[in-house]
């Protein structure tokens, strides 16, 4: 639901702010524990993939962002050399049901096979908790968890918060960018960047 | 017949209305682009907050001609769900100050916006500013008078302190409160609220937990509530470590 809060209003209506604890996880330290539902009918356990990298891409087939990354390849295509590169990938919908994004298992099986994603499966959190724990803002948005279970990456998919497919040539793509830097050892250069894309129906 | 025509009106209507116009008041020459939104719809400001993309105008003009941009307006803040996002509903109207040593430049501006409601569609077009018919200023002195003012200098100042920012206001006047104008510094909040510290206002600001660069400036608006009546400020300070 959109609420706009105009600044007259808001002024008489906010106490004195504080800053909050931050509800984001941090890099660097150990990503939130989950064991998700899989549009295959599995559970996962992210308990189970220590060893591997683990990546989770928020997605709503209808956001324009996400039909630029998809209808342009670009997604499949960092999918695929993110599987080459030993990492396992797996999308993640946050939208609740009735909101755009929102679909039933088939209707997810159904598009990962229609667009020829290669995550391994769609995670159904139509109650968002998943995308809460991570701060799921966005689609889409790309989180990466290190073979040790902790958080190296959170944040957009590249360099270019554009709608247009035909930025994705000068992009740097931050997703495999992180995965090669942490492989070879190194620290990760851009381990957060601002997800830019459709607000993530909640 | 007529209702059909109405109806497939309705239906081709676009979501964002874009125009540029001359304005020219007798000492010197205004470029206002107005974007007008559908209603319940919106579009991002220069910060999109947590979610969207910058509305953005990029000028292609003759030789000489530059376009000097003046301050944006203050958005609005939309709450979807506990994703704050910086936006403008109805009307967005952004001044540009031309310098030309021509008296005829040749100048377009290509406009980008993202406009939502539930779902989002981008666009953009392409505007060429006609120099020949200026219109009168006062027809946009509503938008020109809502431009955030420069903050007085030398009243105000920006710590970083670990995970935190902190303005400090020297001699405070009313209430104030702050909105970033950068993307990605702050975290994106309804705009926070000051609150007294000795003989000055302080401002807190947690840090942006997707932000990952060093600023050296701080950009936003402060918000100035005074015998009620409201001020708008534009600051824009270096920023000081506290370490």
């Amino acid at each position: 639901m959109l609420t706009t809060i105009t600044i007259a209003a808001f002024a008489t209506a906010l106490l004195t702010q504080q800053p909050t604890a931050s509800p984001s996880p941090k890099i660097g330290e150990p990503a939130p524990t989950f064991v998700a539902n899989g549009a295959d009918g599995k559970t996962y356990d992210l308990a189970s993939y220590k060893g591997k990298f683990v990546v989770l891409e928020w997605t709503n087939k209808d956001c324009p962002f996400v039909k630029k990354h998809y209808g342009s390849n670009n997604m499949q295509q960092t999918q695929a050399k993110a599987k080459e590169l030993g990492a396992v990938w797996f999308s993640v919908c946050s939208s609740a049901p009735g909101k755009q994004g929102y679909l039933d298992a088939a209707g997810f099986t159904n598009n990962l096979t229609k667009v020829g994603s290669k995550a391994v499966t769609v995670f159904m959190d139509p109650e968002g908790k998943l995308g809460h724990m991570y701060a799921a803002k966005t689609t889409p948005q790309i989180a990466i968890i290190d073979p040790s279970g902790k958080l190296i990456y959170n944040g957009a998919v590249d360099d270019k918060p554009s709608p247009n497919p035909e930025d994705i040539a000068g992009a740097k793509n931050y997703v495999l960018a992180a995965l090669e830097e942490a492989i070879a050892g190194k620290s990760v250069t851009v381990a957060t960047s601002r997800p830019y894309g459709c607000s993530v129906k909640y | 017949m007529v209702i059909l025509s109405a109806i497939a009106a309705l239906v081709s209507a676009p979501l964002v209305n874009a125009r540029a116009d001359a304005i020219y008041d007798g000492k010197e020459i205004l470029v206002a682009i107005t974007l007008d939104i559908a209603k319940g719809y919106h579009i991002y400001a220069q910060n999109p907050g947590d979610t969207g993309i910058p509305t953005t105008v990029n000028w292609s003009t003759s030789t000489g001609a530059i376009l000097e941009p003046l301050l944006w307006p203050t958005p609005h803040v939309v709450d979807a769900d506990g994703l704050i996002s910086y936006c403008f509903e109805d009307r967005l109207r952004l001044f540009y100050r031309l310098h030309s040593a021509s008296k005829s430049p040749t100048i377009t501006a290509k406009v980008s916006w993202l406009v939502c409601k539930e779902s989002c569609t981008p666009g953009s077009t392409s505007l060429k500013v006609d120099l020949s018919k200026p219109q009168p200023k006062a027809e946009f002195t509503k938008e020109l008078d809502a431009i955030p003012k420069s903050f007085p200098t030398g009243v105000a100042k920006v710590i970083k302190s670990g995970g935190a920012y902190t303005i400090q206001i020297s001699k405070p006047n009313g209430q104030y409160s702050f909105l970033s104008t950068e993307p990605n510094v702050v975290a994106n909040t309804a705009p926070v609220q000051g609150y007294p510290e000795g003989d000055k206002t302080v401002i807190r600001l947690e840090k942006n937990a997707f932000a990952n660069s060093q600023p050296t400036r701080f950009r936003g608006i402060l918000i100035q509530k005074l015998n009620n009546k409201r001020t708008d400020w534009a600051i824009d300070l270096p920023i000081v470590s506290d370490s």
